[in-house]
């Protein structure tokens, strides 16, 4: 006998229960409608609802399993590309003049290349975007002086050091410090994704980095049959050097596997104004 | 004789007052949908086509994304992720610990894992047990890359949740097969809780009910309900944000993401999307037009629908199928495959059983070639299996 259900009637079919099993199923009726209210409040854009809620209270019971944000694209879409350019010291960064210095290496673009006519890339390949993007929306809201402190180099001292000197410039108080945490932490991710990476493309003598954070804008819609987006050049905010972060064996390998290598030749000794002559 | 009855007469009942009349008119009619409501949560299980095509579509877009990034999971989410560490230690999620310690070796035995666990919710496969396996497995991965996850990420972690409360191995399942070829064990009311406890744990193998009717269908129902409700939200606040921004009401706001690197594979199918202003117009209206009116079509939908009034389909059907048009497109034109897919997978459930069985009967009739040749692959696996485990075979 065939079980498959019909539009009308299926296998599950039963009455209605007596008293008390109908109020455990209305109880559990409260809790869905509850929950897809604080859903509801969550999503949406801001409203005096959410405000009388409580925006705190509200993520304490979304975040993490029921976290989502609905505003993708809007209201103002998408219209930046970021790019995150890099080279690398390759020697000891106490003797500088003794070591070697990579040429800049264009990660993301070369991401770009790899993801060309792919429907379905990995998202390792828009790690240098996204962790660019983040950096690039903190360094906005730096003060010319901060943006200052970021070009100095960090190699005696230790990433925190610049933390401190941020904190100290800071003029906009819990904003300003929100920022500057938020920036401390994508500067430790992508340092040390430079970290393994470098290493991976230019050998596991690598001990400091440099980078920059390149940003440019789609031309207006009026203009698109006079400018690609891919003409547009990048603006960069340029950092200091960055000493190496010590990472596990294993994860390097990950890196040595995905990582194209670059020939040795493509090392030269480096030039006086190029390197760190001590922490700026 | 008779007599004259002197008492007096008993006193006529006043007319009730208008006010009384409306009261209790207001009061029946509660009942009414109170009762209504219950025989709709309590009666009978909604939606099984649609929730039996959900977990198709979603375990084909966590095997696609698991597949995916496949060659890069140590570099995502294996032992090379940790240049994303600051963000794993921040992360709240139980399940990310699962995976934090493994090695590359034994990350790859789980990963696979849950590979299988996909295949194996997609074709139905002890789906009770699979299916939080996969969930609690991708979640575990996936969350190991908080700083590249997306949306598609939110979206499928809750959506999956809600089905696993829901009877989506009805068909289109092996369960739906092993459930036709065997019989529940009857758990005894007064019988030892040993004797019990087994038949409880045969019938979750054999797909048999282990939860009593009037329990199970409210479950299924009300996550049925949550599902839809959320993805009604999803589309109402993202028309929402859309129509408070100046590009978006100048209708060219799609434009700009499809000339970014990441959102345009194909350079000459945007640049020919693209090239008309119109086309961009368009395209940029259908989309905040299609997502504001879901909730008002849907609900047009089932109030006509529920008043048995005809030919008003159409315009739940144009705006979904405008919705998936969505949905395909950026799939292929912004390479967002596995976001579209999970997208298609749970709207899947506001297709009705109706027009389900009208499309399965549709296949049936023009893919009898097909299906024969699946069965002459698959039966005599199926009876291979079965004389393995000693089990009667017909």
């Amino acid at each position: 006998m065939s079980t498959a259900p019909t539009p009308q009637h299926t296998r599950h079919t039963t009455d209605v229960p007596g008293a008390g099993r109908r109020s455990v199923v209305w109880l559990l009726t409260a809790v869905v409608v509850v929950h897809s209210l604080l859903v509801m409040l969550w999503v949406m854009p801001d409203n005096p609802t959410r405000q009388a809620v409580g925006p705190q209270r509200l993520a304490s019971y979304i975040n993490p399993y029921f976290e989502q944000s609905w505003s993708v694209f809007a209201p103002v879409p998408r219209r930046g590309g970021e790019n995150v350019v890099v080279r690398a010291f390759v020697g000891d960064p106490d003797k500088p003049d003794e070591g070697k210095v990579s040429p800049w290496f264009d990660i993301t673009r070369d991401e770009d290349q790899r993801i060309a006519y792919l429907v379905n890339p990995s998202r390792i390949h828009s790690a240098t975007r996204r962790l660019g993007g983040n950096i690039n929306t903190t360094m906005a809201k730096f003060s010319p002086q901060q943006k200052l402190l970021v070009r100095g180099n960090y190699v005696q001292d230790s990433p925190s050091e610049l933390v401190k000197r941020l904190e100290a410039t800071n003029r906009l108080g819990v904003v300003g410090d929100a920022n500057i945490e938020q920036f401390a932490e994508n500067q430790q991710m992508l340092t040390t994704f430079l970290t393994m990476y470098t290493r991976a493309r230019w050998g596991k003598d690598v001990t400091m980095v440099q980078y920059r954070v390149g940003h440019r804008t789609v031309p207006n819609f009026d203009l698109r049959k006079q400018q690609k987006f891919t003409d547009v050049p990048f603006t960069y905010y340029v950092f200091g050097w960055r000493r190496t972060i010590a990472v596990p064996q294993d994860a390097q390998q990950a890196f040595d596997g995905y990582v194209r290598k670059a020939p040795r030749s493509q090392l030269r000794p480096a030039d006086d104004a190029e390197l760190p002559q001590g922490d700026q | 004789m008779t007599t004259l009855d002197t008492r007096p007469s008993a006193p006529e009942t006043p007319p009730e007052p208008p006010r009384t009349r409306l009261v209790d008119a207001v009061l029946d009619s509660l009942e009414r949908g109170i009762s209504r409501l219950e025989r709709w949560l309590i009666g009978d299980q909604h939606g099984l086509y649609g929730a039996s095509f959900a977990r198709i579509l979603s375990g084909g877009a966590v095997l696609g994304i698991l597949v995916t990034n496949f060659r890069q999971r140590d570099l995502l989410f294996g032992p090379g992720s940790i240049w994303n560490g600051v963000l794993q230690e921040q992360s709240q999620y139980l399940p990310p610990h699962l995976v934090a310690g493994m090695g590359s070796g034994l990350f790859l035995v789980f990963y696979l894992a849950v590979v299988a666990c996909a295949i194996g919710w997609m074709l139905g496969w002890h789906t009770k047990l699979v299916g939080p396996l996969m969930l609690v497995g991708n979640v575990a991965i996936i969350e190991r890359i908080p700083v590249l996850g997306d949306q598609g990420d939110n979206i499928l972690r809750i959506g999956l949740f809600l089905l696993m409360f829901m009877n989506v191995s009805e068909v289109w399942s092996l369960d739906a097969r092993r459930r036709a070829r065997t019989e529940a064990v009857p758990v005894v009311r007064h019988g030892g809780a040993g004797d019990n406890v087994r038949a409880v744990v045969g019938n979750l193998y054999r797909s048999q009910a282990v939860v009593p009717r009037w329990l199970a269908n409210p479950l299924h129902n009300l996550a049925f309900a949550a599902l839809a409700f959320q993805l009604v939200l999803i589309y109402f606040s993202a028309g929402l944000f859309k129509a408070q921004g100046g590009l978006w009401q100048h209708g060219t706001a799609v434009y700009y993401p499809l000339q970014l690197q990441e959102y345009k594979p194909f350079p000459f199918l945007t640049d020919l999307l693209t090239y008309s202003g119109v086309v961009v117009n368009i395209a940029t209206y259908l989309t905040v037009f299609a997502q504001l009116i879901f909730p008002v079509a849907l609900l047009f939908h089932l109030l006509t629908r529920s008043y048995g009034i005809p030919g008003t389909a159409f315009v739940f059907r144009s705006v979904y199928v405008v919705i998936v048009g969505f949905h395909l497109s950026i799939a292929v034109v912004m390479a967002l495959p596995w976001f579209a897919l999970e997208m298609i997978a749970f709207d899947a459930i506001f297709v009705s059983s109706a027009t389900y069985l009208a499309a399965q009967r549709w296949l049936a009739t023009r893919g009898e070639g097909l299906r024969d040749l699946w069965y002459d692959v698959t039966d005599p696996l199926v009876i291979r299996w079965h004389r393995f485990r000693g089990a009667p075979t017909e």
